[in-house]
């Protein structure tokens, strides 16, 4: 019998014991619930910077006012939406979104307040369809194909089978790719409404290929276990454990314990720490003020002062928050070295689960990973450096800012992008290899075993 | 009762004999064995790191000089929650809460530091821990020696045999729950042995930052023992469902993933949809605005003329700089309270709305027990905050005393010093007994025990049923 008869066979007789709408029901269902929770994530973005901006807007009065002091500028620093915010929520609620940067006030400052979420939702609220696809479909996967012989070899059926000519091997084949096509058509038609239902354009189009990508590779992944298994384990109740215990390895514990080592084996120091160190440093600066202000003079010998009475003590604010700033730099550059750490060893030790590899692939490419909060923080970091030598002079100087220069400070969007997600993809494409390598292999001996 | 016991021996040597489970029940010791270890080591030097910057902070605080009070105010100091040696048994949300607090004038802030904002966390299930470990793993053994116990000799045909020779149903059932019941209870015994070995041994010594610390470790082994035993009587409950193993097998590994690890996450997505707490931003913005509008209808203490004065009863000359500095704070505090009142009123609905989905799974009371046990829930953060705000008010009120008091028309130009700051003491928190905690963990055992109960009749019921049938 042609195989993809079989395949259709096989989706009849699902569709007939009622499996097929039991599995097509439990993925919609969960896909609604993915989506629900994505467009909530995403609306809840939206709604935070919208709100971050109109506080932003230069009032009239102060737009009328001509020149001001350079001190009183205040810039916004936005982290723009992630191309795939709503499929993969990752450091979402985690990561400040929202800034406030003023010439006087030190770096480390520059977010603050952001921590009200309630810690539960941050730690368990994350039902999307990265989730989706990493972990509840395998699951189903696995319940569908388990014991795909067993039943035939329990009852002979499978020596007649044998002596009409089929071959085993290609069954299990057959019966896996119709199971595999049951789980995978309802999820990518519900990944596709999710694109086109909250906007389909621009870095999200390239965005979403590669997750969907990711999606499907994790499948085929799954689908081949599910081959090489039923081939190699004949017992139904023996495939169906070894299937299972095959997810709980690479899908549930091997993550997690991969995870909890990248954090034990590369911790962040403590930042009541940095913060300490922060403090003995800022009041090291204000005993130091006048020094501070005579080394800037110093070193600015071109600055020409001007005509604009900056208060003294938004001088010696500035004076202390360079000084607090240069003296904390290691230290802030050793969480950035802890998180890159950990981010390297969690990369490096993906290979061993294709779960893992595919999370981070997906939270990656959805522009939600530790990796694309780094990116960001450094960006806020250039921005605020930027704002501060800009409009330092000038409140060294004594020199207004018009009201169009303080505009121009006024908002700056901190890009957020896919980071590259390809030692997951490759991490991916070896387990493929690998898995249905195994397969193959698992169909031979199949074979060659009935023969 | 004697041929229960007969049954639920034999099954326990049978199934203490088969390699699966004893290699099953050694990874997984060995796993509770590292992951409770490396904790254990990771809060050591994290406690001695946080110890030294804390005394240094303290210090800083003392060589700050000569300082207007109310700068000193703004400078403040930081409220620290210290370390436990329970989180290295279940860290539960501590990941995702602040340890410190900046005990600034005018504002309330939020905990600062969340570890997590530190951490790589890629994995969808979240970090390996010892109360990982129970409230995934343990569950599925305890599910799997369940649901392989009456079908697995339904299928051999032995179960017939038993009644054959006589057994009745309700001994055969009884003997099928206590044989996999004491099965997962030897198993867990092993298991919370390695979970909690260390934790012991710290309260042993007397470090323990838990005056209730040896209760609070002993109710959450009582309470990971029963929710093992609850998952292996809901696996003789299916068991008696299906007539094949394999079917048996198969309910069970779905109900598993569903009660485990689906449910608790849909019980939280639906607690925020239907209960919906303010964003960060929106909280911060509106309670900064509404605080600051009030104080400023009321008279801004930074605005006040730095020469004005009053007199009080007394006599005494009196800063209207500092008297409206004290007074803004109070006008603060009420809102204050009002606003993260409703935060907290919007966290308790969610709390609510979770709770409800106890009912379908019992992970989701036993996370939360296991976590208030340990002191790493909301309620026990919630009372640190409490703790580290009512300092703030007494630390930035007597720096404003002494402003209205000392700084007579010298307003922002007087200079507060040394023997001021040896005033004000640092922050020493208070760890809370169990039943200080406002929130009460007895709704989440009373629900376990439930369980455990209705777990036990369904199970009995179902088999005697399916032997009946038969």
């Amino acid at each position: 019998m042609p195989f993809w008869r079989l395949v259709g066979w096989d989706l009849l007789i699902l569709w007939r014991s009622g499996a097929a709408a039991a599995a097509i029901t439990l993925l919609l269902a969960a896909a609604a619930f993915a989506s629900y929770n994505g467009l909530r994530i995403l609306a809840g973005h939206t709604t935070a910077i919208a709100e971050a901006q109109v506080l932003t807007q230069i009032s009239p009065d102060t737009a009328a006012s001509g020149v001001q002091s350079p001190h009183a500028v205040r810039l916004r620093i936005l982290a723009a939406e992630p191309p795939l915010l709503d499929f993969a929520a990752g450091r979402t609620g985690l990561d400040p979104i929202i800034g406030e940067a003023t010439p006087l006030t030190p770096l480390h400052r520059t977010f603050e307040n952001y921590q009200v979420d309630h810690p539960l939702s941050l730690a368990l609220s994350r039902f999307d369809f990265a989730f989706l696809m990493t972990v509840v479909a395998p699951l189903i996967l696995i319940a569908l194909c388990a014991g795909l012989l067993g039943e035939e070899g329990r009852t002979g059926r499978l020596a007649l089978l044998i002596a009409q000519g089929a071959q085993p091997g290609r069954i299990v084949l057959a019966r896996v790719t119709a199971r595999t096509m049951l789980v995978a058509l309802p999820l990518v038609a519900a990944l596709l409404a999710q694109a086109f239902a909250s906007g389909l354009e621009g870095a999200r189009i390239s965005a979403f290929m590669g997750f969907l990508g990711v999606a499907i590779l994790g499948l085929l992944i799954w689908a081949g276990f599910c081959v090489a298994l039923n081939s190699l384990v004949g017992q139904g109740v023996a495939s169906a454990i070894a299937l299972f215990a095959v997810w709980l390895v690479l899908a549930a514990t091997g993550p997690s314990a991969i995870t909890a080592a990248a954090q034990a084996f590369a911790p962040a120091p403590p930042r009541l720490a940095f913060l300490a160190d922060a403090r003995r440093a800022e009041i090291a600066a204000v005993k130091d003020a006048e020094s501070l202000a005579q080394a800037y003079l110093n070193d600015h010998p071109e600055l020409e002062q001007g005509d604009f009475d900056v208060p003294g003590w938004a001088r010696s604010r500035y004076l202390v928050s360079q000084s607090v700033d240069q003296s904390l730099a290691p230290f802030l550059s050793r969480f950035d070295a802890s998180l890159e750490r950990q981010i390297a060893i969690a990369a490096s030790l993906q290979a061993l689960t294709p779960t893992l590899a595919q999370s981070i692939a997906m939270t990656d490419i959805a522009g939600t990973s530790a990796r694309t909060a780094l990116d960001r923080q450094a960006e806020a970091r250039t921005q605020v450096t930027a704002l501060r030598n800009a409009l330092g002079e000038a409140i060294m100087g004594g020199r207004g800012v018009s009201a169009a220069e303080a505009a121009s400070w006024s908002v700056r969007f901190l890009p957020t992008q896919s980071a590259a997600a390809w030692p997951s993809l490759t991490s991916l494409m070896l387990w493929l290899a690998a898995v249905w390598s195994l397969a193959l292999a698992a169909m031979r001996w199949k074979g060659r075993q009935s023969d | 009762m004697n041929g229960a016991l007969a049954i639920a021996g034999k099954d326990l040597r049978e199934s203490l004999r088969a390699g699966w489970l004893l290699a099953a029940g050694v990874v997984m010791i060995l796993l509770t064995l590292a992951s409770a270890l490396s904790a254990a080591v990771n809060r050591g030097e994290t406690s001695r790191a946080i110890a030294t910057a804390e005394a240094q902070e303290a210090q800083t605080w003392l060589d700050q000089g000569p300082r207007n009070p109310h700068a000193a105010a703004h400078f403040s100091r930081y409220a620290v929650r210290p370390l436990s040696a329970l989180d290295d048994v279940d860290p539960g949300l501590r990941a995702f809460l602040g340890g410190h607090v900046w005990m600034e004038a005018h504002l309330q802030r939020p905990a600062e530091a969340r570890p997590a904002e530190d951490r790589v966390d890629p994995s969808p299930l979240g970090a390996l821990t010892p109360a990982w470990i129970v409230q995934h793993i343990l569950a599925l053994l305890g599910l799997l020696i369940g649901a392989v116990s009456l079908a697995r000799e339904r299928e051999e045909g032995r179960l017939v045999l038993l009644q054959g020779h006589g057994a009745g149903a309700l001994s055969i059932a009884l003997g099928k729950i206590l044989g996999a019941a004491g099965l997962t209870a030897v198993l867990s015994a092993a298991l919370l042995l390695a979970a909690t070995g260390s934790a012991w041994w710290r309260i042993f010594a007397g470090a323990g930052l838990y005056s209730d610390a040896g209760l609070r470790l002993a109710l959450w082994t009582s309470a990971a023992l029963g929710y093992g035993v609850v998952f292996a009587i809901l696996g003789v409950a299916l068991s008696a469902w299906f007539s094949t193993t394999r079917a048996s097998l198969m309910a069970s590994l779905l109900f598993w993933a569903f009660a485990v690890i689906i449910a608790p996450r849909i019980a939280t997505t639906a607690a925020e949809a239907i209960a919906p707490a303010p964003s960060p931003a929106t909280f911060v913005t509106a309670l900064r605005a509404e605080i600051r509008a009030a104080v400023m209808a009321a008279g801004d203490g930074h605005g006040a003329p730095a020469s004005a004065t009053v007199l009080d009863e007394q006599g005494r000359t009196l800063s209207v700089r500092g008297l409206r500095l004290q007074q803004g704070e109070e006008i603060g505090d009420v809102i204050h309270d009002r606003r993260y009142g409703e935060l907290r009123a919007a966290y308790r609905r969610q709390a609510d709305v979770r709770f409800a989905f106890a009912a379908v799974t019992p992970t989701v009371a036993f996370s939360s027990l296991s976590a208030g046990l340990t002191g790493s829930d909301f309620a026990h953060h919630a009372d640190f905050l409490a703790q580290a705000e009512a300092h703030r008010r007494m630390m930035i009120r007597r720096l404003n005393e002494d402003d209205i008091y000392r700084a007579g028309d010298r307003g922002g130009a007087y200079m507060a010093d040394r023997a001021l700051w040896e005033q004000i003491p640092g922050f020493v928190y208070a760890a809370p007994t169990l039943t200080a905690i406002e929130r009460g963990y007895l709704r989440d055992g009373h629900v376990l025990i439930a369980w455990f109960f209705g777990g036990f009749a369904v199970a009995l019921a179902s088999t005697i049923f399916a032997l009946r049938r038969r």
